[in-house]
């Protein structure tokens, strides 16, 4: 179990973080949320021991992290842009004192459908390709804990299936991983719980299943105020569109028939998603 | 930590750049083992043949000189007009400034009579035949003090400033490391320690590594001119060198104390890249790095140059004695007292073992706040 004590950061006073505590079992997916500079990369970068904590502290399995148990997987493209893809991966392979680091190696290059560039300068690489290869430095070694720091960010429909996959089999493996991302619908379909940071709190721990179990529903159409139903719970708007939460899944069947009867068109009908959750707080 | 050393020595010697500036060190190395035809418009050679066959020219020349090699004479009307004879496998006159006939003829007539004197015993029918045995070359030697002085500033500013830039090698790879956030994925499979150590290795490693390939560079060159022409054009150019630089200097130097030259030198050049990386370890662009170095090379430039200009006097005042012994102090000044013995093998080897000291302590004591330093971010 990954744990997480009351961990605190500030920036010149700046309050970035405060008392933040939360516990990963194994094989979980968590989605870490929140709005540009709430602290995700901050939270990330304390998990990582890359960022001297103010106060609390990170274990796991009631030890300090090693670092051998985490793979990160950074915002940034953090590579060595002069050097070819091959090169990378030997480093990382050989630092950890990886085995039969060339055979891995060239499994991962295959996997990631990357291996026709093996031999490539890595800024000769797509961004898409380079993410890629970011993402096989984060997980050749084989971390227990990995951490994933808007992992979808340039990647095309493809290769985000392709990284679906890979977490997918991460928790497989038994293995935490942590993720930040602003594209929620490829988080949405992978991950067990979110956490969902903001003024430097945890504004919202909650699993996935807690979320469904709710079992409330959500309505967008386009024209703004149009619905009034005592079922609706609450409502979300903009200058296009509008989204109504309804109670229940009776309520809201009933609302859409009503919305077909008069033509209306609906953008979407369907579960609570997080986005509405969070917009609810 | 050995696969990162590795990784980066790779990157370092394995690139175009390095290649090319490799190429381009290789040329000027071969242009200075053939330095004698590349001048060979701004010197003229004057030199007077001896019929070897005749004469023992060592014997000759003991006669001819108080010194064991060289013989000079001096212009007494004009003082610019100095003459060293030099023995090589001809006599050889080099002058410093172009000679007038006047002078030429003279010297020449010098040469002649002590060859009549030395001879007169047992050739006495030398004297009639001396013109065919003693020819004079038309060609003049002027070895310009100007362009060898130049030289010489050119040649230990550049090594100077090869050595600050080879001490700022390892902070301007962490400083793109932090920027690329490279960093980020070294510190989470690396320690912090290991990172710092490496680095160090590294820079040094490259320094020693370049040293290598300069050496090979040398002989390489050296082998060319050898297959050219044994290198007597060379020889000639570089016994002018010689006699100009160790005029009037009566530096010794035995291999002891030239290892412990170089040890001192090398030590305090490793502690001045530590002290580089803890200190610019915090910085996060290279524009910070690049106000660092530029205040850097000043200073070092400054203690320098005034090292140059020391006084033996001033050398051997008692607090400068104990100054020396303060690593990063001792790489100019422990030099200039060995130079000018004025410190024995002890004493240096105090010196040296105080900067290794001051080396090991400060990676010790200083890991953690290189650490934090490393994690200092944009």
């Amino acid at each position: 179990m990954l744990e997480v004590i009351n961990l605190s950061k500030k920036y010149n006073e700046k309050e970035v973080l405060r008392n933040i505590s939360f516990a990963v079992e194994k094989g979980t997916i968590i989605s870490v949320l929140g709005k540009n500079g709430s602290g995700k990369t901050t939270l990330f970068k304390m998990i990582l021991n890359l960022l001297e904590k103010d106060n609390g502290k990170v274990q796991f399995e009631k030890k300090n992290i090693e670092q051998h148990l985490i793979g990160y997987l950074p915002e940034q493209r953090s590579l060595y842009q002069d050097c070819t893809v091959y090169q990378h991966l030997k480093l990382i392979t050989g630092i950890n004192k990886i085995v039969n680091e060339d055979e891995k190696i060239d499994k991962w290059l295959h996997k990631m459908k990357l291996y026709e560039y093996k031999d490539k300068k890595v800024y000769t690489l797509s961004k898409g390709n380079q993410q890629k290869l970011a993402l096989i430095v984060c997980l050749i070694k084989e971390p227990k804990i990995v951490v994933m720091d808007e992992p979808f960010t340039g990647l095309d429909y493809e290769n985000i299936d392709i990284f679906l996959k890979e977490i997918k089999k991460l928790k497989k493996e038994n293995k935490i991983v942590l993720i930040s991302s602003h594209i929620y619908q490829p988080v949405n379909q992978i991950c067990d719980r979110y956490i969902y940071l903001e003024k430097a709190r945890i504004k919202l721990d909650i699993r996935k299943k807690d979320l469904i179990k709710e079992n409330k529903k959500v309505i967008e159409i386009n024209d703004k105020d149009y619905l009034y139903d005592e079922q609706i719970l609450s409502k979300v708007s903009n200058d296009k569109m509008v989204r109504y939460i309804i109670k229940n899944n009776k309520a809201a069947q009933t609302i859409v028939e009503r919305l077909i009867q008069e033509n209306r068109t609906i953008n979407y009908y369907g579960p609570l998603t997080i986005e509405d959750k969070i917009k609810q707080i | 930590m050995i696969e990162l050393i590795k990784f980066d020595l790779r990157r370092r010697f394995f690139n175009k750049n390095t290649i090319i500036v490799n190429i381009l060190i290789f040329v000027m190395i071969l242009c200075c083992f053939h330095i004698d035809f590349i001048l060979q418009d701004e010197i003229l050679i004057d030199t007077v043949l001896i019929d070897t066959s005749l004469i023992d020219y060592k014997e000759l020349f003991i006669e001819l000189s108080d010194d064991e090699l060289t013989y000079k004479i001096s212009d007494k009307e004009n003082q610019e007009n100095e003459v060293i004879l030099h023995l090589n496998e001809k006599w050889q006159i080099i002058t410093k400034y172009e000679l007038d006939q006047k002078t030429k003829e003279r010297i020449i007539s010098d040469i002649k009579k002590v060859i009549i004197r030395k001879y007169k015993s047992s050739h006495h029918f030398l004297s009639s035949f001396i013109d065919e045995f003693v020819t004079v070359n038309p060609e003049t030697v002027i070895t310009n003090q100007e362009i060898i002085d130049g030289s010489i500033v050119i040649i230990l500013a550049i090594s100077f400033f090869l050595i600050i830039n080879y001490g700022c090698t390892s902070s301007n790879e962490i400083i793109i490391e932090k920027s690329n956030g490279v960093l980020n994925i070294l510190l989470t499979n690396i320690d912090a320690k290991k990172h710092l150590l490496g680095k160090i290795i590294v820079s040094y490693t490259i320094f020693i590594v370049q040293i290598i390939i300069i050496i090979f560079q040398l002989l390489l060159s050296f082998l060319i001119r050898f297959v050219q022409d044994r290198c007597s054009g060379l020889q000639i150019f570089i016994n002018k060198f010689l006699i100009i630089a160790t005029e009037g200097n009566g530096v010794e130097l035995n291999i002891e104390k030239m290892i412990m030259l170089v040890l001192i030198m090398v030590f305090n050049l490793l502690l001045i890249q530590l002290i580089i990386i803890l200190i610019t370890s915090k910085y996060t662009n290279g524009q910070q790095m690049a106000s660092f170095q530029g205040l850097l090379y000043v200073g070092l430039l400054i203690i320098y140059y005034l090292t140059m200009i020391i006084s033996e006097q001033l050398i051997k005042n008692k607090l400068v004695k104990y100054i020396s012994y303060i690593p990063l102090f001792s790489m100019v000044l422990i030099p200039q007292r060995i130079i000018n013995s004025k410190i024995n093998i002890l004493g240096s080897l105090i010196s040296l073992m105080l900067v290794v000291l001051t080396i090991i302590t400060l990676t010790v004591k200083c890991s953690d706040k290189y650490k934090r330093n490393l994690l200092i971010q944009k």
